[in-house]
């Protein structure tokens, strides 16, 4: 045991031939992580000290990068709110809409199982094919909607060619993709006792109560299970906007990681690039310690005492 | 048969995650290195390259899709299997730059590439230098390649790649006839200036009763109006001096190009011109053209052929003529060009058997394919002779322009130059949103150039 307060130990020789069997069991993943993850992460944090384009060979530079870009880099804090407002709106909207759609899926509705698969679907179609759905029919030009709009005699709305629309409407695309999180939500509406409903209907509560008092508190660890999921995965988002609007217009729509694109293999500067990767992890450990420190407020565990 | 058990499973998956691991350490076969240098950096020591007709396999990276049905038609040929002397070439088309890039990182490029970003790559030391190699060529003759595309294929003094597949006359004005006749317009008249344009553009310029655009003149900024290159020489200024690598972008004259080029925006409605460029950005080089709501286009030697291929309903109506100046430069008739290139690549193991396929597609076998399968031309003389100038509606003027031509450059030269575009559609789309004037936002585009610049290392 290694745990901390417990003294190590020698291992005996058949112990230790087990720890290497194990090893080499394992070692088709730990051969993995170490090129595949731990390489690169050590390797980006070296890059990110450095001025890199992949080509020449990297001239080390100290923390200029991270300090030119919170200082001198005319993108960096556009970028970052607008990061900030896409995770801000989409986290929370999508988090809510999923888990209201989990509630009236739990219910007894007719074609129930049909409803379930229905909302799973766009979780399982290609990024860049609901992307280029969701620009037909968005587009100002060419979109389904818009086509709707006119045809009505209205002038067409430029979801995601205006300044002040795009973000909004990037926001309401990523709320499609949201059947990963109804399914969670769903296996957690399903595993609430069915005694503290009975319970709670002794006791006189209405629907709303029931849900505000039992539905809810009971299924925060699965919340705050998707929040961080929802976090991470909206920081990091780049297939739709990128494929919708490229960062535009007028980089209203440049997240971190289109920028971290941009600069790594468009403008070669994979040293600011690696520098942004790690304002990013950064960022998103924060964000996850603060969620995990939080919990213990607002997050029920059955199973504590 | 044995039972696997799930021991002998995992063992199995040890031993061959090993195995694989110690074969991608493993060196390459066929290692041979370059026979020229190339680039900013010192080369290591020249070996000898293996003799030609060893029967070894070449491979060629394209960035784009388009040359795909040409290239198989080339390979199927006779020409090409004589010239490739025994050995094969493998060809990718439609590379990112994402992924070339990391071959090259990885010291595993492919012995040619096209279509990237020639200066570049060049600059940072990625490819060979091919003077010496193209000094050799019965093929590749100055004499025989339009000086434009000839003098382009050197930076530094140093020719940067063998020139070839495509590349000629750059920049001119391609309007749909019949749209012109149906607002009034006399298609054989077409305006030469801005201000003469503006007024083409708001008669082609159609809305329905709600204010929807239907169909409009000119995109300013569209396909290769919207490069720097295009708006400094419009206006007959130079953006970028490569001999003293210096900028000069805060040039009042790029400021009032911002103003002017954006009133066919504001005209027009910038969210518009916004959604029309999402679609188009998604689609092909010229697609609102080719849809006919856009009625205009700035292009090159290429707009003929390839709108006639991809949509020939449209092709038939189309007309060329100069690209726009400002009033003041009447009679400037304006051009750039750029050839594109096989570029051989510093790391490669077969630069020359890659030079024989560079060679083979200055041969009029290869040039007449591609000329029917995609529409491109290049500017090898003797070749250019023998093509019809009316193959495609339009092709003529392009072929006809090198003799009247008064302001030329060749274009794409500066290393960052994608990065000052991108940056130029930033701040001017600020202007023409009236988020900042055009002189704030030149000051701001030669300021983050030069930012730019010395943050590469590019001046050192």
């Amino acid at each position: 045991m290694t745990t901390a307060g417990i003294k190590l130990r020698k291992l005996s020789r058949s112990e230790s031939k087990g720890l290497l069997w194990g090893l080499f069991f394992i070692s088709p993943w730990l051969l993995g992580f170490l090129g595949f993850t731990l390489y690169p992460l050590i390797a980006s944090g070296y890059y990110s000290l450095t001025r890199y384009d992949l080509i020449r060979e990297p001239v080390f530079l100290g923390f200029k990068n991270y300090i030119n870009l919170f200082t001198n880099d005319p993108h960096f804090w556009n970028v970052m709110y607008n990061t900030l407002f896409y995770v801000g709106f989409s986290v929370p909207l999508g988090i809510g809409a999923a888990f209201l759609i989990a509630t009236l899926l739990n219910s007894k509705i007719v074609g129930r199982s049909f409803f379930r698969g229905i909302i799973y679907i766009p979780s399982i179609v290609p990024a860049v094919c609901s992307a280029m759905v969701w620009l037909f029919l968005l587009n100002i030009q060419y979109g389904a909607i818009n086509a709707i709009i006119t045809s009505l005699g209205f002038q067409a709305i430029p979801f995601l060619s205006n300044p002040t629309l795009a973000k909004p409407s990037l926001v309401v695309v990523s709320m499609w993709t949201q059947g990963a999180a109804v399914v969670i939500f769903l296996a957690a509406l399903q595993d609430v006792p069915r005694s503290l409903y009975e319970a709670a209907t002794v006791d006189g509560a209405n629907a709303w109560q029931k849900f505000r008092n039992v539905t809810i508190p009971m299924t925060t660890p699965v919340i705050l299970f998707n929040l961080i999921m929802g976090f991470i995965g909206a920081f990091q988002e780049f297939t739709v906007p990128w494929l919708l609007t490229q960062g535009g217009p007028m980089n209203s729509t440049e997240f971190f990681a289109i920028h971290l694109y941009r600069n790594a293999f468009i403008y070669l500067r994979m040293g600011k690039a690696s520098a942004l990767a790690w304002i990013m992890f950064s960022i998103i450990v924060v964000f996850t310690l603060i969620l995990f420190r939080t919990s213990a407020r607002w997050v029920y565990y059955g199973g504590e005492e | 048969m044995k039972k696997l058990n799930r021991r002998d499973f995992l063992k199995m998956g040890a031993v061959a995650s090993a195995s694989a691991v110690l074969a991608g350490c493993a060196s390459r076969p066929e290692e041979t290195m370059a026979p020229e240098t190339g680039g900013t950096e010192q080369e290591p020591a020249v070996e000898e390259a293996p003799q030609t007709g060893d029967g070894v396999v070449v491979t060629y990276w394209y960035s784009w899709g388009n040359l795909d049905p040409a290239m198989d038609a080339i390979m199927a040929t006779d020409e090409y299997k004589t010239a490739m002397k025994g050995n094969t070439l493998e060809y990718k088309g439609a590379v990112q730059s994402e992924a070339l890039l990391t071959a090259v990182a990885a010291g595993t490029p492919p012995d040619g590439g096209s279509n990237f970003d020639y200066p570049n790559l060049w600059s940072r030391g990625a490819v060979l230098e091919v003077t010496d190699l193209v000094g050799t060529s019965a093929v590749v003759k100055k004499d025989d390649i339009a000086a434009g595309l000839w003098d382009g294929s050197f930076y530094d003094g140093k020719m940067i790649g063998v020139p070839g597949i495509e590349g000629f006359n750059w920049w001119g004005m391609n309007i749909n006839a019949k749209a012109a006749e149906e607002a009034g317009l006399d298609p054989n008249n077409i305006p030469l200036t801005w201000e003469g344009l503006l007024e083409w553009h708001e008669a082609l310029t159609k809305f329905d009763d709600a204010g929807n655009l239907l169909q409009f003149g000119l995109d300013p900024w569209d396909a290769m109006a919207s490069e720097p290159d295009f708006a400094a020489t419009s206006w007959g200024f130079k953006w970028w001096d490569e001999a003293t690598k210096t900028f000069d972008l805060n040039n009042p004259l790029m400021a009032e190009s911002y103003d002017v080029m954006g009133q066919f925006i504001r005209m027009v409605g910038p969210d518009k011109f916004a959604g029309m460029r999402q679609v188009e950005g998604n689609g092909t080089w010229g697609a609102a053209y080719n849809a006919g709501v856009q009625t205009m286009i700035m292009e090159g030697y290429w707009h003929p052929g390839e709108t006639q291929i991809q949509q020939p309903d449209i092709a038939q109506y189309n007309r060329s003529t100069w690209a726009p100046v400002p009033e003041s430069r009447k009679g400037a008739k304006i051009m750039a060009t750029g050839p594109h290139f096989v570029q051989l690549f510093k790391d490669g193991a077969h630069p020359n058997e890659m030079f024989l396929f560079a060679e083979h597609l200055l041969s009029g076998a290869a040039m007449d394919i591609i000329l029917k399968e995609v529409g491109w031309i290049f500017g090898r003389l003797s070749w250019l002779a023998t093509v019809d100038k009316d193959t495609y509606p339009g092709l003529r003027f392009y072929i006809e322009a090198t003799e009247q031509v008064t302001d030329w450059i060749v274009g794409r030269r500066c290393p960052i130059h994608w990065y000052v575009n991108d940056q130029s559609t930033e701040l001017r789309e600020k202007v023409y949103r009236d988020e900042m004037t055009s002189k704030e936002a030149v000051e701001e585009l030669q300021a983050r150039a030069l930012a730019e610049w010395d943050a590469q290392g590019l001046g050192e």
